[in-house]
């Protein structure tokens, strides 16, 4: 499979199951986990997601860059890990993006309102995280200890 | 809500909702996040089984500090965890939790648990020491209630 196959598999796999768990690094070396609703762009090797300015963790990613992205399927026995480098979106391509993937996933929750808009934690911002590593493991009829598990780029 | 209506509150959640994924710190101080079946081992410590060669084993017995999150999408809630994680060398604990996660899987399509089909090392219980915990329960909630947090 190539390189631009993976990231395919990927970006489908997440953009199929769109909450994620966001791993970041505090000014104190703590490591925090936040839930985040995803929307990968296969194109651009990124990940977004919607936040507020004041939670804790777009300060953690204002101090380091450095996060995770963790994704489990538990009906499908599979997971995805993955680690990159966040960014501030300005760009409204990403925004609109974001909001119709949000729009999309939430029918499927009890609310219609996404639990970040129930937060008082001052502005949206919109954040990309360009992948550097990402790990697909589908361990459904796999046989034990096979490589087949993963796609990795 | 007293720290001990808080803790059981959290214990009952996690034991409602036992998927999470485990943050561990990297030794180049990047994070490093990977999903464990989580379930509580007494009032304020939970435990996961893992392999000793894993990354998230290596990084736990060097930077023991690690967070827990736990997102229930359907119920609108989250829980974040912060602890301190070591690790147990208890062979009847290891064979509660085993079967623990067995009946959780026993319900899927698949009985055998992700872990069992890594090559990895030997298992090891891994015990977490909560040090902070906050329950976020959104649902039916207006925007800014303070009902929605349980924090302890």
């Amino acid at each position: 499979m190539s390189i631009s196959e993976k990231y395919a598999k990927i970006a489908s796999y997440i953009n199929d199951n769109p909450i994620a768990t966001l791993g970041t690094i505090g000014e104190d070396g703590t490591p925090r986990g936040a839930a985040v609703y995803v929307y990968a762009d296969q194109e651009k090797h990124t990940v977004y997601f919607l936040t507020k300015n004041q939670t804790q963790k777009y300060i953690d990613i204002q101090a380091n860059e450095r996060v995770s992205l963790t994704i489990v399927n538990p009906k499908e026995n599979s997971t995805v890990q993955a680690t990159g480098k966040a960014f501030t979106v300005h760009d409204s391509q990403a925004l609109d993006a974001v909001t119709k993937q949000m729009v999309r996933a939430n029918p499927l929750a009890s609310e219609w309102i996404p639990p970040v808009s129930k937060l008082e934690a001052g502005q949206y911002v919109v954040v990309g995280v360009k992948l550097t590593h990402a790990r697909l493991a589908e361990f459904a009829g796999v046989e034990l200890k096979r490589e087949e598990i993963f796609t990795e780029v | 809500m007293a720290d001990s209506q808080a803790y059981f509150k959290i214990m009952n959640y996690i034991e409602q909702n036992p998927l999470a994924t485990v943050s561990t710190v990297n030794a180049d101080g990047t994070p490093h996040g990977a999903v464990v079946y989580i379930c509580a081992l007494s009032n304020q410590t939970v435990c996961f089984i893992t392999k000793n060669l894993t990354r998230k084993y290596i990084n736990i017995t060097e930077r023991p500090t690690v967070s827990l999150t736990i997102g229930n999408d359907k119920d609108s809630s989250s829980l974040q965890l912060t602890g301190q994680a070591s690790v147990v060398d208890n062979a009847e604990l290891m064979d509660t939790i085993l079967k623990k996660i067995t009946q959780v899987h026993a319900r899927m399509a698949e009985w055998l648990p992700p872990l069992a089909k890594l090559r990895a090392g030997n298992y090891a219980i891994i015990a977490v020491k909560i040090t902070h915990a906050r329950l976020g329960e959104y649902k039916g909630l207006d925007i800014g209630s303070r009902e929605i947090f349980t924090e302890i």
